[in-house]
This record gives C-alpha cells, structure tokens and sequence, in this order.
C-alpha cells in the first residue's frame, strides 16, 4: 500500500475507473452524468491563463494582447494605438546593458513631457517566475500615425536611440506590432544540418573572404585566419551572404573570460552578428583557441526569431561547467501532490537550474521547452500552470498522436515511472583536423530526445537499453525537429554556442582562469535540507504524525472511490437497466459509506509505512555511517548530488578514494606491462634466431621466454584481472548504495506525503527565493502542475559540454575510438578516411553517443557509405536573402536624427538653457548643424558645408557665449575647441579615437563623461514635449567608452554637471571657502595665455585687469582669477569697483566659488553704467580643474557682465 | 610608432619624365620637361626625398609613386597615413575642355533641365560662345557663383559653406552635366595610377581605419570634409584649405617628422611643426633679410630644439 500520493494525480485515474465501470453498467444515463462530473473536476484543476487584472487600464491591456501571444522569453520593441488616440510603447525584457533606474531615467529624458505613463509590468511564467517589460504610455506625435505608430519618425528616432542604448546599436532594430499575433513564428525555425567538412570549406577556405557587418560598406574583405591573428573581436559576412560569423580571437576571448568589462565591449559586435543570422550552425576553432561562431544569414523575420541576446551570450562564454542542468525535482523529499493552499490538488516540486542559468532567459527557455517535451509526449494530458503556448499542437497532432508515451510505455514495456529528457547526445560533433576544429550542429531546431522508463520494479532503463523506448525517441526526435518551433531551436542554437565556448577553451593552451562566481546563495534549498533533517530525526525516532489534509485525501480520493465502485456494483448486481431510482438510491449509499472504516485502514497503512521507513533508514545509516545532513541534502537539496557536503563525506567520499586507488594501482600495471614488454621485445630480438621455427602462438612464444619474464608476464595479468575485479565489486557497492538510496528516498517520500504539510514547505521555499534579480526575468523556482496520468514524469535537460570528436591522426592505421578522463568519446581516423567519416559524422555521433554504440557499429556505418560530397551553403542553406548594407540604413552611429527631429532637439536644447549661444550636432547625412542665437532670439538651423564654415561660426558664437556639440566623440569637440581658439591655419579636424598618446589639455568648459549618463533634455523645461536630448548618450560600439562632450558655462547647468558625476564639480564648487585669500593684480602681460584663453579682445572688452585670489586649504589649492575689462575712458573707476567687488565678496564668511562670482556681479550691478566694466568673468583653478563661470547671457543681456 | 608617407608625386627625373603626359600636375611642364625639371620640379622632388628620409628615419614606411591601391593598403596596416599629393580643384581649364566646338557645351546645356543647366542655358543665351575661351569663361563664371541655393540640405535650414567649398560644389554639377565625354573632371585628387573623386577614395579608406590622415595636397578641406562627414569622424584628418607650397609644405612635414621620431603624436607634431615655423618666421622677420629667407627658414626652423 502505498500512502504517498502519487506524484501525479492517481485520484483522478481512479475516478475514471469509476467512470468506465458505470458506463459499463447505467449505459448512456451515466454517460452523460458521468461526463459532466469529470468536465467539472476537470475544470477545477485546469490551470487559467495569467490574468494582470487590467481593469480600465487601455496600455495594461495592449500588453496584454501582446504577452499573450508571447507569453515566454521575448525581447523586442512593440507598438500599438490605444483608443484615446495616444500610443504604447512596450520595451519588453530590456536588455540588462542599462539598470532599471537609469533606463526609466532615459526614457522620462527621451520622451519629455509625451510620456504619459511608464510602468514595469510582469508576465508570470510559472508560481514565482516572470518576464519584466517597460510599458510606455505616450503622445502621438501628429494625427497621421495615430493608428500606425510604428511608422512615426518621432517615435523611431527615439526608439532607435534607445536600442542604440540597450544592444550597442540600432542595425536592424525593429519596431513590431504589439496587437500582432505569433502566427508567423510557427515553423519557422530553419533546421539545416551542414557536415564538419561543409562547415569548414565555407568558413576558413583560401577562397573565403569576410567583409564586416559594422563598416560593410566600405570594409575591406578578410580571411578567417587573418581574422583570427588579428586580436580585434568582430562580426562578418561572406561575399555571397550566406554565413555570417562571430570572431573572437584568442586573446580576445582570453580577456573577456577574465575580464567581465572587456566582455561588454563586445555587446555592439555581438548584436551585429545575432541580428545579421538567424541560427547557430556550428563553430571553427583554431589550435591557439581563436574561434569564429558561425550562424545562417537570416532568412527569417526577427518577430519570428528574436536575435540571440548579448545577456545570455556573457553568461555562456564565461560558464566553467561541463553541463548544464534543468529538471523538476519531482522525487525531491517535499515534492508531490499539495493537499491544501491556492494550488490544492496540485503537484509541486522544487526546479533545478544551474547556477548560471538561474535568471536568465536561457533558463527560462529550458523550463518552457521541457514542459513543450512532458506535455506534448503526454498528448496534452500533463498541464502546468501559465503554460499557455500559442503555437501548442492542435488535438490529435501531439508526440503519439493522442496516446500519452505513459500509456505506450506501460503497455509496452509495463513501467510506472516514464523519463523525458531533452539532452546533447549525438546532437552535434566536432572534428579535428591539424589546423582547426570543427564543430557542426547535428539539427538546429531541436536538441535530442532520451525517454526511459523502470521495467518491472527495475532501475529506470532509457532508450539504448530498451528498443522499444529507442523507437519512440527517434520519432520524438522528428517530431519536435519537424516542429521547427523557434523557442526548441533558440535552446539548440545556445546549447551549441555552451558547447563550442567550452570545446575552443579545451583546445586554447590553458584554461583561462575566470574569476570565480560567488555561489549563489539558495536559501531555498537551505531550508528544503533544514527541514528534511528535523524530518529524519522524526522517522528515526519514530513520533512522527499524519496530517489531516492526508487522511482526508486517502479517504476521500482513494479508498472512497474504490468503494464507491465496488459498491455500485453490488448494489446494481443484476439490474441491467437504466434506473433512475436505483442512480438516487446508489448516491445515498455512497454517501453512508463507513469513513471509520477507512480511518482505521488508514492508521494501519501509516503505521506500516513508518515502520518501514525507520527500518530502511537504520539500515542505511549502519552500512553508510549516520550522517543524517548528508542523507538531508541528498533527498531534499535539488543540488544535492553536485554539493560538497555529499560528495565529500561519506560513502561518496570513500567511493571516489577506493577509484582514485584503483586507478593508481591499473596505471602502475600498465607501466609495468609496457616495461615487461620492452624486455619481452628486446628478448625476442636477441634471440630471434634461437628460436624454434615451431612457435605458431601467442602461449607458444610465452612458454619459450625465460622463467623470469614468463612470471612477470603472469604476474601482470594476474594484476590485471585483480584490478577488474575489484573494478566490478566496486561498481557493485556503488549500485548497491544507489539501490538502498532509492529505496530510502521512497520510503521517505511516502511518509513525508502523509505527515508533512507540502504547501507550507512550498510556500516557504518560493519566499525564501524572492529575491529581486537584477534583470528583466525570474525564473520560478517552483513547479506547479497537474494531469490525469497514473505514471511518475521525471526529467528535464542535460546539456553537456562535450561533444563526440573525430581527430584525423597521421599515425593511426585503422579508426580507433577512445574515451578521454571526462568521458568524451574521441574517434581516431587515419586521414585517408578523414573525409568518408567526415561525411557520416552526424550519423556516428548519434550511434556512440546515443545509441551508445561501438566500433564496430560505426565501421559498419560507414562501410555502407560513399563519401559524402561537399555541397555548397546555397545547397543547405537555400538562398540567402540578408543583405547588411539595406539593414546599415537604420544604423545610428550618433544621435542622427531626422531634420525635422533634429530641428526640435536642437531648437529645445537651446531654449532650455540660456547659458548656449548655440548647439549644434550632425545630421544623418554627416553634416554638422547648428541652432544659434541672433537677436535674443533662437534660429534654427545652420547646415555647416565645410570645416572653415564650421570654425569661422563657432568663433563668432564662442565669442557670444558657449556653445554645445552633442553626439560627438569627445577628441572630436577637443579639437574643434582648441583648433577655434588657436585660429590656426593647419585645421586640425575630426576624431574618433584617441589618435596618440598624448593626453589633450584642457579645454574651457570641456566635460567627458561616464557611460550612459543621460542628462537634461526636452521635457517640462523645453516646453516642446519633444524628448531633446541637451548631452549625448551613446555607445560608440568600436570598443571605445561612451562619452559625453559639451562646451557650456558652469552656472545654471551644475545639475547637469552633477548628473556627469565627473570631477564631482557640484561638490568642489559649492564648498565654502574657507580661510583668508591671498589677493594680488596681475598685469595682462604677466598672464597672457589667460587672456588668449578666454579670446579675450581689448578693443571690444575693455582693457583686461586681472585679480588673483588664492585659498589654501587641506583639500586642495583654488586659485581664482576674476578677469575685468576696464573702460580706458573710467579705468581707475573700473578698478576700484573691481577691487571693492572683491574685498566685499571676500568678507562673506559662506562664500564659494559660485556665490563668490554671483557677489561679485552683484556689487557691478549696483551701480549700472558706471561701474567703468565692460566685460567680467571668472576663471577657477582647483585640484587639476579648469574651468569657468561666465554669466549666463540670456536673450539681449548686456555682453559687458558676461 | 608607426606610420606611412605615400608620395604620389616623382621624387626623381626618370619618373617626373615617364609621367609628364598623363600627370595632371606634371603636364604643367610638358612644354620643356628638361628644363622645367631643372629649373623648378628638381626642387620640389628634393624636398619629398627630404620629407621620405625624415619620414623613414621616423619609422615610417615610405612608398613613392603610390597608387590608390597603397592608400587602401597603408590604412589598413598603419594608424598614421600621411598622402602628398596634387588636388586637381574646381577651376576649369582650358584643357578640360575635351570638346573644341562650343556648339556642343551649348547644346547639351539645353537638354538638361536641371538648375545648373538652366543657369548657364541663360549664360550661353546672354553671350553666345564663338570660341572655346568663351565656353571656359561662361563655365569659370558659373563656378564662381557663390549661391547657396543650388544645395538644400533639407527642410529650411540655411547653408554656410565657404567660397572654396561652394565652387566645388559646382564644379561637381558642371561634371556630371558635361563629364565623360566634353569635360575632364575636376575635384580629383592624383595617384601615379591616376585622378580619383572623393567618393573613391572614401572607399579606397581601410573600412577599420581609425587612424589619422594627413591629406597633403593643395586645398584638401573639399576631400578631408567628404571623408569625415560620411566616416562619421571614423578617423581624423589633416587638411589645408589653401594651396600648398612645396618647399613650405616639406619644410613643415619633414619637421613634423623629427617631432614624432622623437615620441610626440603625430597630431601634436603637426601643431607643433606649424607653430615653430611662426616662431622663426617671427624672428626672421625682426632681423635683416636674408639672401635666401626660404635656405635660412629651413636651416633655422628644422634646427629648432635639437641637440648641435
């Protein structure tokens, strides 16, 4: 009798039983009623759709629309109209480049005052998982795009700015419909399957030259080897657009497994490459480790295959593992039907995850495609909650049709407990040749499929065991590979990027040494162990207490309904027709049935299943010592197995020591049997002529060597069968440990069912993971599911790293097949079949790897074989139809906007801040533009032909106050800066990158920035509403850092300096200065390069009187120099005016460097038009900074207090 | 360090003779190509052997009588390019006019209706051409006219372009309205394999180059301007709106050279090369004049910070 529920709701089978049995006896009637009971019970099990409770929310509603037709893993920009005429923006699982403050920060920036609304909405795939979208309530900008939003340039110039932000650039960047449907991602994924020798022709062939996908148009074209030397990571495409390559050279992925700052640089060049292809077909690697990941070109549309994500491409380069894991703990401790709580009558178990899949989208695929396996294998009848897929099989069209694999395997091959596992055997394979490695997916748009299953009460057994079993996988295999469903093949094209990251490392000269990842710590799990700990020390003292819940569920879900059966028929013995008297009377019966009865069967049961399991756990502890933690963590932690505390103790322990000894001792035999065959040889050798002609044999040959050498030789062997021996008596202790383990876990489980309360665990267990992630996904940490299957359904994901290797070796005579220490399969071909197994290597993987085969069965293989011919990727691929230079035309290197957009921002940045005389930045089609100031009044706009047009005007503008260049690499406003103020004739112009070594001096008012800092703009302030951006914020892309390079004043802008968090000028400034300032005039002559600093012309400004001011304090030196321009006609009133400004703005105790000039103005402004002034500003000197403050010149201001 | 000098022009006799003919720069001297080579072209090779042996002794790669192809090449092996060479500019030339009966600039002037052609449809109409000089005249006028509106560059935005740029401008419309067939081309800059537009040379440029490119050549703004704009200031650029003397540009190149051999950037070297040429211009401008101010310039000015 088994107490524990099953992990799958057997109640319901049984229900069924007792359905059929009436359907047997009432005939139709019952039928009928029998009928609308199970669609009732059904119904109160079936899982609803995630509801976000919109309510009149018209933007939670479009989203809505949009998550549900695609509720998993989905990154991408969508629009759509709402009623009241504005638009939704939703940003869904933005790209975790920018953090969620800051990206909310850049889009209240980027919108101004057209957002109407922004808000972080969560889709849940699972109890405690979701997917996060920023979800944007804006302006239409004009009427015209009221109902198609997507084509507003307004919008997508921000929109394009943004992905710019998130992915390092816009190429390729889309805009979708939000209220579309995913009807164009069924079938879409392609599944094409090149051979190693395919994939190597089209990628590192002398005939194969790549052109860059980030300067396609003018880029010059590469071969891949030249590429691989070239220590610049990048992404091409080759001449007939085709293939498209990621490349990473050895120092490079060097560096950016060591270095998670070098690795963001690539996000730009990645983007390219997963926006240019459409799936991974596999990956070249040379012997220094330099690899190329090489992709189709995409054929389909990015709505229908999203583009790979720079996010989950950091997390694989960098993992460290050889496999990665996912699978529903179903036989964890805890894990079972839950009797009470907001999932009642459900299933639970806890999820295991690797560690580095925890979070990620990667993860979170592989939770959905292992639920598209169990389900769909299950012809629909396993359900979980949230999984509402839209491309779901149609009735009928499942795995089997509409027969569950737990039926077929029950009846075929009689188990209980079924296996579904998706994993890597076979699914792709490397080859190897002198130069390169090559690795090639065997399908790419479904891994493998293992399904297993225990036969007769024995261990589970999988298809390479079971023919019957191995059937089924191989059309399961077909199946989801003919689905060609993008979600599967997104898991292949990642699996096959793990598995090529792991191969290059392999074969680099060492493996890189990454920085450790701190262990994340799962509370979770610590609880599942605390409380599996206090639940053993119950069973070993045998107090522990059966929950009300489980009595309940025993009476009323077990043995009440095989009463009710056996009841309906004693009491309709003999009447063989419809009686609707007879229904009545039956249902009152079974309503009397005797529950004291049942209770006191239920008291027995429990009573026996403890025993039981107190029993097996002594035994257990007597042969493996009473180590009650470790027994803990091995049936509650889902890592159990993968942690130190069972690995390092106990039976593993000793199994491991007693190996590693075995080992040891078979290596020390081996070299004794190569140095006893040397004697032999030598011996031979010696002797050859002695020998009688009559030796035939190999014991012939023996019995003539000499005594000493016969003996050793004996001795060998003698060895050599010992060491075998104690090889199987030790595999044997092992299976025995395995064997009373799972028959611990069993009786364990069956207990726990009846005496723990799995929903408060459950419960606590989800608390304890609800940690915030800091990306855009959860993933649930718990499983929630139902069925009508009598059958346990385990399983999951195994993603190894390694791969089946086929290596031509020049000394091999014949095809060899080895295993290395990690256990992957190596085939050793002499180079004149290299090209024959070439041929069949997908074929061979699958035979060693998955059907576990041998030698034999693979020279078989290929003896039936011609060699394969080499096909061209046309031939494959079909034809391509990408071409980078149509997609480069959505690229934004800068903030390009449009005229009319451009017109806005700048026109809006000018207005917004007085202090600018004028603003310029380029336009799409590389021309400078400016906004400028005449009359008090705004202008716009000024299309600069050429560098001296450019120079001539900002000399005349600087003149007038500053000026702004937005969007231009910071050496680029350097120069102009200093080319304008030195009026030199050699027109120094233009860069992009550092162009020396030399560090650029000073330039007036020229601020870098940090990445990304977003700052000013549009908004409130504008009063246009048109999002203007005042500073520049931009990925360069070209592995250069983000800057932010503006010519402006200090005054009225230091919340924008702040926001640069550079030089911390706020908080410089803003100090007091402290102390007494040592004063001095300087003559103009005595500081020249001041006045030439300023452009500073006497004739215009007066004559120039400079005051120094000097504070010394523990900080740092700050040196002030207030620089006036004397009427000559009032000079000495001039200066004494400047000098009683001073000495009064000196006495002010709270002074600092801002007040200090405002004061200073102020005692100007006291005396207007005789104050003998012309012209004053201050310059300030502290700590290595240099800059000014000059009065903010708003609209007709006097120029003379500038 | 390291960097190219591509020199496009002879540095010696035996190749200022074989390219005299189809130099554009050189044909200036074909009339007596001895002589001009005595007289004024052996001067200015000597000062591209002068700049090649600082440019070397620099570090750098020389190349001579360099090809568009050795552009493409040089950037995409150095960071420092440095081109000398001839700007075939907007002006036309009597010799551009491939055509000899004026009838013919006349007639494909009226088949066009574009802005250009019905400007100088009017310009033919007003003083009908009798000869080729009036047909040069008419176009040299055209190229001179300095209106802005024959370029929009979207919406009403107002364009500032200077004099040099707006004759370019309508060199480039008189081309495509006569090229080919009765006009060679200007806005041309010359590679010993012969005259290339911007829109070459923007390809020939290395797609990878971030660099910098000292375009050497007289009145180089029009090209640099090009290459900057549609490189979106990819890599920087040396560009001279004037024409440039020979002896004066190798003068200043050459120093250029010594301060980058000695670990400045080349960016700063240039600076700095130009400004102590004002440096000693100044000084030799306070004492009395010499002989030879351009031999004393050159002495004093490559002198200047260096160990005697």
């Amino acid at each position: 009798m088994n107490i524990k529920a099953n992990n799958h709701d057997c109640w319901c089978f049984v229900f069924v039983r007792f359905c059929l049995i009436c359907i047997l006896i009432f005939g139709n009637v019952c039928v009928f009623a029998t009928a609308n009971q199970q669609a009732q019970m059904l119904k109160q099990l079936e899982f609803e759709s995630f509801d976000p409770k919109c309510g009149n929310d018209q933007s939670c509603h479009v989203w809505q629309t949009f998550r549900d037709t695609h509720p998993f893993p989905y990154q991408t920009f969508a629009v759509a109209p709402v009623k009241d005429g504005s638009t939704v923006l939703i940003i869904s699982e933005p790209a975790p480049s920018i953090p969620k403050a800051k990206l909310e920060k850049l889009l209240h920036v980027a919108f101004g005052s057209d957002l109407l609304n922004l808000t972080n909405r969560r889709w849940m795939i699972g109890a405690d998982g979701w997917l996060e979208d920023v979800v944007l309530e804006i302006k239409t900008s004009t009427p015209k795009f009221a109902a198609n939003p997507e084509n507003d340039p307004a919008l997508t110039d921000r929109v394009r700015m943004l992905q710019q932000l998130l992915f390092g650039t816009a190429f390729g960047g889309t805009i979708e419909r939000a209220d579309s449907d995913y009807a164009a991602a069924r079938s879409s994924a392609p599944d094409v399957a090149p051979r190693p020798l395919e994939l190597r022709n089209w990628t590192v062939g002398a005939s194969t030259p790549w052109t860059s996908l980030d300067v396609y148009s003018s880029g010059s074209p590469f071969l891949l080897n030249q590429l691989f030397n070239n220590d610049v990571a990048g992404s091409y495409i080759n001449a007939d657009h085709q293939l498209v390559i990621l490349v990473l050279p050895a120092t490079v992925l060097e560096a950016i497994r060591k270095d998670k700052d070098e690795l963001n640089k690539l996000q730009k060049t990645f983007r390219l490459f997963a926006v240019s292809s459409d799936t991974i077909l596999g990956g070249v690697w040379n012997k220094e480790g330099g690899l190329a990941i090489v992709g189709r070109s995409r054929r389909t549309s990015t709505a229908a295959i999203p583009p790979l994500r720079f996010e989950t491409f950091t997390a694989l380069v960098r993992e460290q593992s050889g496999e990665l894991k996912q699978s529903y703990e179903r036989t964890n401790l805890f894990a079972g039907r839950l009797l009470t709580g907001a999932y009642q009558n459900h299933d639970w178990a806890p999820i295991l995850l690797s560690e580095s899949l925890v979070n990620t989208e990667f993860g979170a695929l592989l939770n959905i495609t292992d639920q598209f396996l169990k389900s769909w294998s299950e012809a629909g009848d396993v359900d979980y909650l949230y999984f509402d897929y839209p491309l779901h099989p149609a009735k009928g069209k499942f795995v089997f049709g509409d027969e569950p694999l737990s039926t077929i395997v029950k009846n075929e091959i009689g188990g209980n407990e079924v296996l579904f596992n998706w994993n890597t055997a076979g699914g792709a394979v490397t080859f190897a040749d002198e130069e390169f490695n090559v690795l090639a997916a065997g399908r790419t748009s479904a891994l493998p499929v293992t399904y297993g299953s225990d036969v007769a009460g024995e261990e589970m057994q999988t298809g390479d065991q079971l023919p019957k079993l191995r059937i089924r996988e191989n059309s399961a295999y077909d199946y989801f590979v003919a689905q060609r469903d993008p979600n599967l093949a997104r898991v292949v094209s990642y699996t096959l990027m793990y598995q090529i990251f792991r191969g290059a490392q392999t074969a680099s000269k060492g493996d890189t040494q990454i920085d450790s990842k701190p262990t994340l710590k799962n509370s979770g799990n610590a609880l599942l162990v605390r409380q599996a700990e206090k639940f053993l020390a119950g069973i070993e003292q045998r107090n522990l207490k059966y929950t009300n819940a489980a009595e309940t569920d025993y009476v009323d879900h077990e043995e009440q309904d095989l009463k009710r059966a056996q009841a309906v028929e004693s009491l309709l013995a003999g009447y063989g027709q419809q009686d609707s008297v007879r229904v009545k009377a039956m249902a009152n019966f079974l309503a009397g049935v005797d529950k004291l009865t049942l209770k006191r069967n239920f008291d027995a049961d429990f009573r026996e299943a403890l025993t039981e399991a107190h029993g097996l756990l002594l035994d257990y502890y007597q042969k493996y010592g009473h180590n009650r933690k470790q027994l803990a963590y091995l049936l509650a932690n889902p890592h159990g197995i993968d942690t130190p505390t069972v690995r390092e103790f106990g039976f593993y322990k000793v199994f491991q020591e007693k190996k590693k000894a075995l080992l040891t001792r078979d290596d020390k035999n081996q070299r004794l049997a190569q140095s006893t065959e040397n004697e032999i040889k030598a011996w031979l050798e010696n002797n050859q002529a002695n020998l009688p002609s009559s030796i035939q044999s190999e014991e012939q040959l023996m019995a003539a060597l000499p005594a000493e050498l016969r003996e050793k030789a004996a001795s060998i062997q003698a060895e050599q069968l010992a060491i075998g021996q104690a090889n199987k008596d030790l595999e044997a202790e092992a299976e025995a440990f395995e064997k009373l383990t799972n028959r611990v876990k069993y009786a364990m489980s069956t207990v726990a069912s009846s005496t723990q309360n799995f929903d408060d665990i459950r419960t606590a267990f989800m608390a304890a993971n609800n940690t915030e992630p800091s990306g855009r996904i959860k993933t649930p940490s718990i499983v929630v599911s139902w069925d009508t299957i009598d059958s346990d359904l385990v399983g999951g994901h195994n993603l190894t790293a390694r791969t089946l290797r086929i290596e031509t070796d020049a000394e091999a005579s014949a095809i060899a097949l080895e295993y290395q220490a990690d256990g992957t399969p190596v085939l050793r071909v002499p180079p004149s079949q290299a090209d024959r197994v070439a041929g069949q290597a997908r074929e061979i993987a699958r035979k060693i790897e998955y059907e576990k085969g041998t030698l034999e069965g693979v020279n078989q293989l290929i003896s039936k074989q011609a060699i394969m011919p080499i096909r061209t990727a046309q031939e494959v691929l079909g034809k391509a139809s990408f071409d980078p230079s149509t997609v480069a035309a959505t690229r934004v290197t800068t903030l390009e906007l449009g005229n009319a957009q451009m017109k806005s921002t700048l026109m809006s940045s000018l207005q917004d801040s007085q202090s600018f005389s004028a603003v310029m930045m380029r336009n799409q089609d590389g021309y400078l533009v400016g906004a400028y100031r005449q009359g008090g009044a705004a202008k716009c706009c000024m299309l600069f032909a050429d560098t001296s047009s450019t120079y001539e005007f900002l000399g005349k503008s600087l003149k007038e106050g500053d000026v702004m260049v937005l969007g231009e690499p910071d050496p680029f406003v350097r120069h102009l800066a200093e080319s304008v103020a030195a009026n030199d004739d050699t027109l120094l112009a233009t860069a992009a990158g550092n162009g020396g070594s030399r560090t650029p001096p000073p330039v007036i008012g020229a601020i870098d920035a940090g990445s990304f800092e977003v700052f000013g703009g549009g908004g409130s302030n504008s009063g246009t509403g048109k999002g203007a951006f005042v500073g520049k914020a931009y990925h360069s892309g070209d592995g250069h850092r983000n800057v932010i390079t503006v010519l402006w004043p200090f005054e009225g802008n230091q919340s924008k300096i702040s926001a640069l968090k550079l030089r911390n000028f706020a908080a410089t400034t803003e100090t007091t200065l402290e102390g007494k300032a040592a004063t001095k005039a300087l003559s103009s002559s005595q500081n020249p390069a001041i006045l030439q600093m300023v452009k500073w012309d006497s004739a215009r400004d007066g004559k120039p009187y400079i005051t120094r001011l000097e504070w010394t304090n523990e900080q740092a030196d700050t040196q002030v120099d207030v620089v006036a321009g004397l009427d000559p006609a009032h000079e000495l009133k001039g200066r004494q005016t400047i000098r009683n400004a001073v000495a009064e703005a000196k006495t002010d105790s709270s002074v600092n460097l801002i007040t200090f000039q405002k004061r200073i103005k102020a005692y100007i402004d006291k005396q207007p038009g005789q104050s003998g002034i012309k012209r004053i500003m201050t310059i300030i000197r502290e700590g290595g900074l240099h800059f000014r403050i000059a009065r903010n010149d708003a609209a007709g201001m006097n120029r003379a207090l500038n | 360090m390291s960097g190219a000098l591509l020199l496009a022009l002879p540095t010696n006799q035996a190749d200022f003779l074989a390219r005299i003919e189809s130099s554009d720069y050189l044909r200036r001297f074909s009339i007596d190509p001895k002589g001009s080579w005595r007289l004024t072209y052996q001067d200015v090779a000597e000062a591209w052997l002068a700049i090649a042996e600082a440019a070397s002794h620099a570090g750098m790669a020389v190349f001579e009588n360099v090809s568009l192809s050795d552009l493409s090449l040089a950037t995409k092996q150095f960071q420092t390019v440095v081109l000398v060479s001839h700007w075939k500019g907007p002006a036309v030339l009597p010799e551009d006019l491939t055509d000899k009966n004026p009838q013919e600039y006349v007639a494909k002037a009226q088949q066009a209706a574009t802005a250009s052609a019905l400007c100088l449809q009017q310009a033919f109409a007003l003083k009908p051409p009798h000869s080729m000089i009036d047909v040069c005249q008419i176009m040299t006028n055209f190229i001179q006219t300095t209106d802005a509106w024959r370029k929009h560059h979207g919406d009403d935005f107002e364009v500032a372009a200077s004099p040099f740029t707006i004759q370019s401008w309508n060199r480039d419309e008189l081309d495509s309205l006569f090229g080919g067939v009765l006009m060679r081309p200007g806005n041309r800059v010359e590679f010993a394999d012969g005259l290339y537009d911007k829109e070459t040379v923007k390809d020939a440029v290395d797609g990878n180059f971030q660099g910098l490119l000292d375009l050497t050549t007289c009145t180089s703004t029009v090209l640099s301007d090009y290459l900057v704009r549609t490189s979106r200031a990819r890599y920087r650029t040396v560009q001279f709106e004037k024409p440039q003397k020979p002896a004066l540009t190798g003068l200043l190149l050459e120093r250029t050279f010594h301060l980058y051999a000695e670990g400045m950037s080349y960016s700063t070297a240039r600076v700095q090369a130009y400004k102590d040429l004002v440096k000693v211009v100044e000084t030799c401008e306070v004492e009395a004049k010499p002989q030879s101010l351009l031999a004393r310039l050159g002495r004093r000015f490559l002198n200047i910070g260096r160990q005697r």
